[in-house]
């Protein structure tokens, strides 16, 4: 085992990292505006990936490889799209 | 700079047996989950562009055609289910084996909860006339990038369930390491991960 995936963290954190989640999702729901939307999903995806799995438990350089990577092949993905979608 | 150090740089990066300090089961399981995220992220992409394409006109208003508070008790129900394997993965780093089990299993019962409601969901659409090249609201595409986006999703979904009933019933044998329950885990939030943008991208945006 390596020293990262000794780390535990409690119940509780787990718990109050649901009851963060369910919040955002209501309000994304019921105040359905497109930053609102977007910032939801960036803090839900932040706190999924960090907390549950365990991002933040590991080095730094391996949660900048990951994050960055599919961060930045994303937004390639996104932006290069848009002025094309927007012409047709 | 100690970050252009060579023996700094080749302990950070060099790999050696245990690149990042993590075993090499977990770390294939990141590089999938990368990868698997960005085939999701193409998907999303191409919506968007289509989106755009066709433009918000003539765009059918999904708050018309989904039922919003169903789809949050899907929401619910998959947020839930990575709450009790987040659990469990914690019960089993700390030996707790009964704890595990009995979160495994509850995380299981989300998953089945989860795959039932998209049935009924995709059972709706159906009956409603949508199909693959067909959308009784209006533009093709829209049914189409329906049933791809969360057809593939509920197919994770069902590969999760799988993964996880065969390492529950491993550990009810009392053959788990928490190893390999935290590598269940972490696909399992990768599929919670996933809806997140599913359902902020597609049901919301």
């Amino acid at each position: 085992m390596t020293e990262a995936s000794h780390t535990v963290t409690s119940y509780r954190t787990y718990w109050i990292s649901w009851a963060c989640l369910l919040t955002l999702t209501i309000i994304m729901i019921y105040v359905p505006n497109f930053w609102m939307v977007l910032t939801g999903i960036t803090i839900k995806a932040a706190v999924i990936s960090l907390v549950f799995m365990h991002l933040n438990h590991e080095r730094t350089d391996f949660m900048l490889t990951v994050l960055l990577g599919i961060f930045l092949t994303s937004l390639v993905l996104f932006v290069l799209m848009i002025p094309d979608g927007i012409a047709m | 700079m100690s970050a252009t150090n060579p023996s700094v740089v080749q302990e950070r990066w060099g790999g050696g047996n245990s690149p990042y300090s993590m075993s090499w089961q977990k770390l294939l399981m990141w590089w999938f989950i990368i990868s698997d995220f960005l085939i999701f992220a193409g998907f999303l992409a191409a919506y968007g562009f289509n989106r755009l394409a066709v433009g918000n006109a003539n765009w059918p208003d999904q708050t018309e055609i989904f039922h919003m508070n169903f789809i949050a008790a899907m929401t619910f129900v998959l947020i839930t289910s990575s709450a009790t394997m987040a659990t469990a993965v914690a019960a089993a780093k700390k030996e707790d084996s009964a704890t595990a089990k009995r979160f495994l299993w509850l995380t299981i019962l989300g998953g089945i909860t989860f795959l039932g409601m998209q049935a009924f969901e995709w059972k709706g659409f159906i009956e409603e006339g949508a199909r693959l090249h067909t959308n009784p609201w209006g533009v093709p595409s829209f049914s189409a990038f329906f049933f791809a986006i969360t057809g593939l999703h509920g197919t994770h979904v069902l590969i999760g369930v799988i993964v996880l009933l065969v390492v529950t019933i491993r550990a009810a044998r009392g053959r788990y390491t928490a190893g390999g329950i935290e590598l269940a885990g972490l696909y399992w939030h990768f599929v919670d991960l996933v809806w997140v943008f599913v359902f902020g991208c597609f049901y919301l945006i």
